[in-house]
Order: C-alpha cells, then sequence, then structure tokens
C-alpha cells in the first residue's frame, strides 16, 4: 500500500497527482505504408499525420522525431491503460464534452444487485492524464460503472412493452466493431427500426445486438416497467457519497484510496527508455 | 528530490448582493427569499398577472387552490403571497379543463386555450401535468409547452409532487410565473466588472420532425444579458441548418444581439463577452472579429468556454463537509477552476449535498486583455445567481448556460415549424422579452 502524504498546511487538496518523467527516451514515425509486423502497443496516433509514433524503433530504420509533451502525455496514457488492463482492470473510454476521460474498474468490484440480469454496476474509478504549466498530472475521480447486459430483444422477451423504448437512445455494434448510437424509433418481432445518430440514416438492426444508453435514469426505467425491486439510483446515490453528511471528505478519501492502489500497481511506468514515476502526494493548493 | 509542485488559489471577497428594486440601490440583499420579502421585485409595474390554467378536471380544485395561495400566501414560507413578494396581484382569468390525463387530452385542452384567449386574456398559463420521465420527450409536459409557446403564452408546469409538498415550491413557482410574464424579479446589486453585455450561445442539435428527433439538422438561439445580469432577450435562427453552417450562423447571431442591444440601450457595447459551454473555433472567433470591425465596433470581446463536464475536484479539508468553498478557485495556465456549490459560511442553512463539480472557465480576449482572471471569477459566480426559476442560493451553472440549456431541451420536441412560428411574427414579438423556457 503506498501512503499517500496530504498537505496539512494548506490542506485543499486536488485529485491531480503529479507524476514526474524519471528518463525519456526516443520517439519515431512508423512509415504510413510500413508493410512489416511490429507491436502496436508501443505506439500512438499521431494527429498531425495521421500515421502512428513509435517509442522504439524495433531495429527498424525508422525516421526519429522531436518529442513534445503532448506526445509523452499519449504514450503515458497509452502505456498506463495497457497496464490497468494487464492488471485485471477493465476499460472504456467516458464521452465528456472536453478531453479524453477513461473509466476503469475491475470485474471482482462488482455491486451486487438483484437484477444482474438486466445491469451491473461496478465501483470503478475514472482516470485523465493532464498537463499543467509543464507537469504531468494524473487526474483520479471515484466512478460507477453501469453495464446493461440485457438487449433489446431480451428485454422484450422479459416483457418490456415495445412502445416503452421507442424514441429511447441506444448503441449497437456496426461494421468492424464499431459503436454506433442510435435512437429507437420502433420495434417490430426481433427487428429494431433506429435513426443511426452519425449517419442520420434509419436502418433495420437486429433487437439482440442493439443495447439502450447506461444511464442510470434509462436503466430505472426499465427496472419500474418490469416491475423489478432494485434501484439504480439509490446504489448511484450511495456510491458517490450523497447519502453522507460529508460528502466530499468521503470522496477524498476513496480518491486516495484508489491513488494508492494504482500507484502501487502501476507505477513505476517504464516503457521502452521511459520511466515515470508517481509522486505519493497530494496536489496543494496555495490561497 | 523531486520540486513541491502547487496550485495557486483565490476566493471572491464578497458573495454578490441582489437588487430588489430599480428606482432604489439601498435595496439589496445576497439572498432572492429575504431581498423579495423585504422589498419586493426588480421590477414593480407588474399591478395584475393574468394567469391561464390547463387541469383535468379531476386536479381542477386542488391546481385552483395551490394557484389562490400563490395570491393569499402561504404561513411558513411565503407569507403575504405574491402581493408581498411580487407587488402584484393574481388573478386567474381563464380555466380550460382537460377531459382526461392522456396526450391526446392535453393537446386538445392546449388547443382549446390558444382558440379561445387572446394574448392580452393570459400572461403566463398554469397547466397541471402528469410526472413523466425526461427520456421521453413525446409528453404532455413538452408538447403543451409547445403549443402554448407558438401561440404567444408562456407556461409553468404543476405536478402532482408539487401540490402534495407545495410549502418550499410557492416562491419558486411565483418567481417564475412573474418572470415568463416579461418581469424581473431580481438583478445584481452592481455592475459586473468590465462587461457591458453577455451573450449565451447554443447551438442545438436537435430539432424534432413530426415528433421524432431529425439529426444533423441545427438551431442556434442566444440569450442576452446586461452588466447587472439582466435577461434582456432571446434570439434565434428560424430555419434549421445544416453542420458546415454552424460557424456563419453563430456569427449571425452575435451580430443580432449586439445590434438590438444597441436599439434597446441606445449605445454600441464596448466590452462583448460570449459564454459558450464548448471551445470556440479559430473561424468562429476570427469571423466574429470581424464582423464587430465591419459593424465599425471598437469592442472588445472575450471568448468564454463554460464547463462542468469534467473530472478535476479540489477540498478544502478545513471546510465542514471537506467541500471546496463557494467562491473558491484555482488558478490553471489559462483557466480557473471556480467552486460555486461548495459550502459556505454565508448560507449556512442551505442544504447542500455531494462534492461540488468544479467550473472550468477559460476565456480567450481581443484584441487585448480587458477582464482579468479575477474579475471572470466574481462574473460567473454572480451569473449563477440570476436564475429566476428558482429562489436557491447553491446553483451550479451561470444563468448564460442554464438557461441555453433548458431551451436546448425544449427544441428536441419543437418541430421545425413551430420553431419558425415561435422566432418570426407577432408570436416573436410576444414571447422574445419573455424567458418563456426557464
Amino acid at each position: 500500500m503506498v501512503k499517500i502524504e496530504i498537505d496539512n498546511v494548506y490542506r485543499k487538496p486536488g485529485n491531480l497527482f503529479h507524476l514526474e518523467v524519471v528518463s525519456k527516451g526516443k520517439v519515431y514515425r512508423v512509415p504510413l505504408d510500413f508493410p512489416g509486423s511490429y507491436n502496436r502497443g508501443l505506439t500512438v496516433y499521431d494527429k498531425a499525420t495521421g500515421g502512428r509514433l513509435a517509442c522504439t524503433n524495433f531495429g527498424f530504420d525508422w525516421e526519429e522525431v522531436e518529442l513534445d509533451s503532448f506526445m509523452l502525455k499519449s504514450f503515458i496514457a497509452k502505456q498506463f491503460g495497457l497496464c490497468l488492463r494487464n492488471k485485471g482492470y477493465l476499460t472504456s473510454k467516458v464521452g465528456r464534452k472536453f478531453g479524453s476521460s477513461y473509466i476503469a474498474y475491475l470485474a471482482s468490484k462488482e455491486i451486487p444487485t438483484q437484477d444482474s440480469d438486466i445491469y451491473k454496476v461496478f465501483d470503478g474509478f475514472e482516470y485523465r492524464f493532464v498537463l499543467i504549466g509543464g507537469i504531468f498530472y494524473l487526474c483520479i475521480n471515484p466512478h460507477l460503472k453501469i453495464k446493461i447486459v440485457a438487449s433489446i430483444g431480451k428485454l422484450m422477451q422479459k416483457g418490456l412493452p415495445a412502445e416503452s423504448m421507442e424514441s429511447l437512445g441506444a448503441v449497437y455494434s456496426g461494421s468492424e466493431g464499431k459503436t454506433c448510437r442510435c435512437n429507437i424509433v420502433s420495434l417490430e418481432n426481433n427487428k429494431c427500426y433506429v435513426r443511426n445518430l452519425d449517419s442520420g440514416n434509419d436502418e433495420y438492426i437486429d433487437s439482440g445486438i442493439v443495447y439502450l444508453i447506461p444511464r442510470p435514469e434509462m436503466v430505472q426505467n426499465v427496472l419500474v416497467v418490469l416491475g423489478r425491486r432494485s434501484n439504480i439510483i439509490e446504489i448511484q446515490r450511495q456510491y458517490s457519497f450523497l447519502k453522507q453528511r460529508e460528502a466530499a471528505k468521503g470522496r477524498f478519501a476513496k480518491t486516495l484510496e484508489i491513488a494508492s492502489d494504482v500507484a502501487e500497481q502501476v507505477f513505476p511506468l517504464k516503457f521502452a527508455d521511459f520511466e515515470i514515476q508517481f509522486v505519493p502526494k497530494t496536489i496543494s493548493l496555495r490561497m | 528530490m523531486v520540486k513541491e509542485v502547487f496550485f495557486k488559489g483565490a476566493a471572491i471577497d464578497e458573495e454578490p448582493a441582489l437588487l430588489f428594486d430599480n428606482a432604489d440601490s439601498s435595496a439589496v440583499h445576497k439572498e432572492p427569499y429575504f431581498g423579495l420579502k423585504a422589498f419586493g421585485p426588480f421590477d414593480k409595474q407588474c399591478g395584475v398577472l393574468k394567469v391561464g390554467i390547463i387541469t383535468p378536471k379531476s386536479t381542477s380544485a386542488s391546481v385552483q387552490a395551490f394557484v389562490r395561495t400563490l395570491q393569499v400566501g402561504d404561513a411558513r414560507y411565503f407569507s403575504g403571497g405574491m402581493k408581498t413578494f411580487f407587488r402584484t396581484d393574481l388573478k386567474v382569468s381563464r380555466i380550460v379543463e382537460a377531459t382526461g390525463t392522456s396526450l391526446k387530452d392535453y393537446m386538445d385542452a392546449g388547443s382549446q386555450f390558444v382558440e379561445k384567449a387572446g394574448q392580452g386574456d393570459a400572461d403566463v398559463v398554469v397547466c397541471f401535468i402528469p410526472r413523466t420521465s425526461n427520456l421521453y420527450t413525446n409528453t404532455p409536459y413538452y408538447r403543451l409547452k409547445a403549443v402554448l409557446s407558438v401561440h404567444g403564452f408562456p407556461s409553468q408546469m404543476l405536478t402532482q409532487a408539487t401540490l402534495s409538498n407545495p410549502t418550499f415550491s410557492y416562491l419558486n413557482v411565483a418567481s417564475a410565473l412573474f418572470a415568463k410574464s416579461g418581469h424581473v424579479p431580481w438583478a445584481l446589486g452592481g455592475e459586473m466588472p468590465n462587461t457591458d453585455i453577455i451573450i449565451g450561445i447554443s447551438i442545438a442539435d436537435r430539432i424534432c420532425d413530426d415528433n421524432r428527433v431529425a439529426q444533423n439538422r441545427y438551431i442556434g438561439y442566444v440569450n442576452v444579458f446586461d452588466q447587472y445580469g439582466k435577461w434582456m432577450f432571446f434570439e434565434g435562427i428560424a430555419e434549421a441548418y445544416k453542420k458546415e453552417e454552424i460557424s456563419g450562423k453563430m456569427v449571425e447571431l452575435v451580430k443580432r444581439a449586439v445590434e438590438k442591444y444597441q436599439i434597446e440601450k441606445g449605445i454600441m457595447p464596448e466590452k462583448i463577452h460570449i459564454h459558450y459551454w464548448k471551445r470556440f473555433s479559430k473561424i468562429e472567433k476570427e469571423n466574429v472579429i470581424k464582423m464587430l470591425q465591419d459593424l465599425k465596433s471598437d469592442a472588445k470581446v472575450a471568448f468564454t468556454s463554460i464547463n462542468a463536464d469534467h473530472p478535476y475536484r479540489f477540498y478544502d479539508l478545513e471546510s465542514r463537509d471537506g467541500s471546496f468553498m463557494r467562491g473558491y478557485y484555482v488558478y490553471l495556465d489559462d483557466s480557473i477552476l471556480l467552486s460555486t456549490t461548495g459550502t459556505t459560511d454565508e448560507f449556512r442553512r442551505t442544504f447542500r449535498m455531494g462534492t461540488p463539480k468544479l467550473l472550468h472557465v477559460r476565456t480567450e480576449q481581443y484584441p487585448e486583455e480587458f477582464i482579468t482572471s479575477d474579475e471572470l471569477a466574481y462574473q460567473t459566480l454572480a451569473l449563477t445567481k440570476l436564475n429566476w426559476a428558482t429562489t436557491s442560493v447553491l446553483i451550479r451553472e451561470p444563468i448564460t448556460l442554464t438557461f441555453s440549456n433548458r431551451l436546448a431541451y425544449l427544441t428536441s420536441v419543437i418541430t421545425e415549424s413551430e420553431w419558425k412560428q415561435l422566432q418570426t411574427g407577432t408570436v416573436n414579438i410576444n414571447m422574445r422579452n419573455k424567458p418563456w423556457f426557464i
């Protein structure tokens, strides 16, 4: 267990944890039409060129590029995510308006409910890497992961009326496994007539592969219509510390607990010639 | 040895005061409840507020009793009623009873109301509706609001939850009725620093087409506020447009807002703030600046993005519940993180729960910086106190965003033809100076 120090002078900590770059390696551009095979885990997408950057040249004669902070942030984020997955965590991207965040959770941290045939809830955390004043920080915030496990087809089999799902938001796995967002227009037998929100086109999809968006209100609505007993809103309130008198203190303590786990399991983060260290101290605010 | 890193923060010295009389600058208080009780509303010209009612027969007596209590008051929290808090008499001008509670029953009742009532017959319509999940849009709440709005009638919805537990709702409903009828309940007690006009922008990507959401068509609108945070008017683009037209339409909206401000105030604004929930694109900023130059304006403009959708949290382990206190903010590279809903000694009685989600406020200013981060923090905090739909003091978002979000929600059920009707002709003249969407 890594002990995280709290600034006891100002006592206004944040959920950003300082990452120290102990050593930096070199970065190479992967040729766009490179025919050989290489470990893509050690590469990141380069938005500027649409190609990939690698933190090792794998012995190939690749062009070295100058490493900047944004590239390094991409490599840290990628390696951190891979490392979490190696430790058994599941991760998914969070739809935030600004920046990219991820939710990580362990399958073993499922919160038991009476209706796990419809949805599952995991006690996880959200994370994001940020660069402020030239310094890297890992931002950690406790976060529940909600998964709907019953497809639209399954929900109908369980007795959910088709009309109660019309106009609701849903997702389905499109071509090449791409997740497509849609609105349900109508349901007939085992087919779902949806409006794809990205293309604007209407499509007929097998209702067995369409899932409602896992918003708590959506899940609760399904549970109420099906006459189920569990209450996801209550679970969410409980695990979001809303039921505590000192909610912020509860969230902060949980943040430290998660950060300590992560620090122990993932750091120092080593990849190629890079090494990143977690500084076991909360960021302090001086007023 | 790792160098010690820390962030710098500051606190807003004093909670922004609110003004409750447009002719008496001493009529100030920090809380709407006490301010309204002591001084009445900012705008004291209302006289009689005519209220229409739409309700099913089964709840007609309860709704009328609720409206009567709004007029005469409730001993516990709304003593003296509209007369005391808003210096206004409430008069029920028309009641339409729906035959049932289905969507069709409500649509019929709505049609009956707008057919019979002239626009002078009711300033605002109180509607009793069944509580429905906000996941669904084809509900009495949305459809009735849309039908009444496009005929020039702002509406205030009531549900059984309000009627069953009305004590703390009377004042909020009264304030919303007063505001929706075109009157100002309160404004800021002083000017916001370096601010002439604030334009809250919203581009909604959902507009309804025969009660189904139509994608890839956008509508834009702005809410305009003066230097006292007083909502002035609402302006929208009548036609839905394509994604690639967003930048151009946004500039058109800002231009119309500035021109209308000039007509209403008689002066060209010099310090313009544009609030948006998202980051401005380079082209949007360039086009706004060019548009202002074309208007022969020397105005300075601040493009401010305000976002609460991020995982950053700060705590104050010295505060009662550990929350980062209201009015505290953190300086980041080019932005601030501001707490608007943390605990505060000022409002100790106010119930609060959870961990405050801080506002991430980022601004870019042209041609030079004219508002500091500290002034921007104050401006943002002050704007959280001007939501006339509630007298609560701990509101997270500034109204520039709240009003836009409310409207974005409503536009998902307003059809294109209804929206067009709202933006043009007599309906627009009647509604554009009323915050009918709050």
